[in-house]
């Protein structure tokens, strides 16, 4: 038996809505609004060719920039790593020849009054052991000694200086009453 | 070795078309032409193009659509209003018309890319599925699926504003 599908139709099928027939008629308007000429481009062969081709070499400058600028960057980078990985190597080694240098230096000062020669027949009580000696004491030792020393060769010097001064002198002495006695003692002789 | 000068001369009015009706501004369609040919230049370098046709009016429905989607973040000044004319009776319905016209227009810029170019392509520049499959890089299959959504979505939208029997009849 044929359905009667005009009493009740039913659900629009797709496409024939109200909706579907305005989105239609607005689409047949977009389709059919009127489009303006297109304004007279200059009439310069390649002019399209060549502003694409300025446009592309504009962009690929752009991406080799920053390409570039991204490799310096790298290299940068990579030579400042390099230069503080040597720094700190450097700097390891120079610590290690100091450490070196002045552990035998605390070693080999010489202790005052450790190597003086006790007689052996000292009855006296053994004399305390020296304070040890600090670093400071120690750095100070060996430039005080030598100053000493020269302060006493200035002193002999001075001395030896004196004396000679003093015997120039007494020879002046000796020579200038010479010569007055001898200039008051008569003219008789021939 | 494609022959811009050539191809400028024969396609030139299509593309213009094109962004004109997408955009309906001179100025961003001017610009909207020039990147159109900067970029099928560009592809030229990479692969053959068999369908110079089909392959720019999708490059100009693209480049438009990406316009429209910018300026609709912009308050809207200085786009060409169509004329509307003294208000009587039918002149307001023009003018309603008119109206769904721009929201329709707009609303490409709230769909996605692909449905919105697909759409356009087939309901509008009324290219064949097999056209715009090939120029989109798609099969024909996912180009009726874009456009049914944005169908669909245009419809809902159209819906939701509710618009009058009598705004149908008078276009009609």
């Amino acid at each position: 038996v044929p359905l009667d599908n005009d009493v009740n139709p039913g659900p629009e099928p797709a496409g024939n809505s109200d909706e579907d027939q305005l989105l239609d008629q607005i689409l047949g308007h977009l389709r059919s609004q009127p489009v303006r000429e297109m304004p007279a481009l200059p009439e310069v062969p390649g002019r399209m060719s060549e502003v694409s081709r300025r446009k592309s070499e504009v962009e690929s400058g752009r991406s080799k920039a920053k390409r570039g600028s991204g490799r310096w960057w790298l290299a940068a980078a990579a030579i400042g790593l390099a230069a503080s990985l040597v720094g700190v190597l450097i700097w390891q080694e120079l610590s290690k020849v100091r450490l070196e240098r002045e552990a035998p230096e605390v070693a080999l000062q010489p202790l005052p009054g450790g190597d003086q020669p006790r007689p052996e027949t000292d009855v006296l009580p053994p004399t305390p052991e020296p304070p040890p000696v600090t670093r400071l004491a120690v750095d100070l030792a060996q430039p005080l000694d030598q100053l000493s020393a020269g302060l006493d060769a200035v002193d002999a010097e001075i001395a030896e200086l004196r004396t000679r001064a003093a015997l120039l002198d007494a020879r002046r002495k000796a020579d200038s009453l010479l010569a007055s006695r001898e200039s008051q003692a008569p003219r008789s002789l021939p | 070795l494609t022959d811009w000068e050539q191809v400028r001369q024969a396609y030139a009015p299509l593309v213009w078309g094109v962004v004109v009706r997408i955009l309906r501004h001179e100025a961003d369609a001017l610009d909207c032409f020039q990147d159109v040919f900067a970029e099928a230049i560009e592809r030229d370098r990479g692969a053959a193009v068999a369908n110079w046709g089909a392959v720019l009016r999708w490059l100009a429905t693209r480049r438009a659509i990406d316009t429209l989607r910018r300026r609709a973040r912009l308050p809207l000044v200085g786009v060409d209003a169509e004329p509307v004319g003294s208000m009587s009776s039918s002149a307001e319905h023009h003018a309603s018309f008119l109206e769904l016209v721009e929201i329709v227009r707009r609303e490409l810029a709230v769909l996605s890319n692909s449905q919105a170019e697909a759409f356009w392509l087939v309901c509008v520049e009324e290219q064949s599925y097999d056209e715009v499959a090939e120029a989109m890089g798609l099969s024909k299959n996912t180009v009726g699926v874009l456009v049914h959504r944005a169908r669909q979505h245009l419809r809902t939208k159209l819906k939701s504003l509710n618009p009058a029997p009598s705004r149908l009849e008078s276009e009609k």
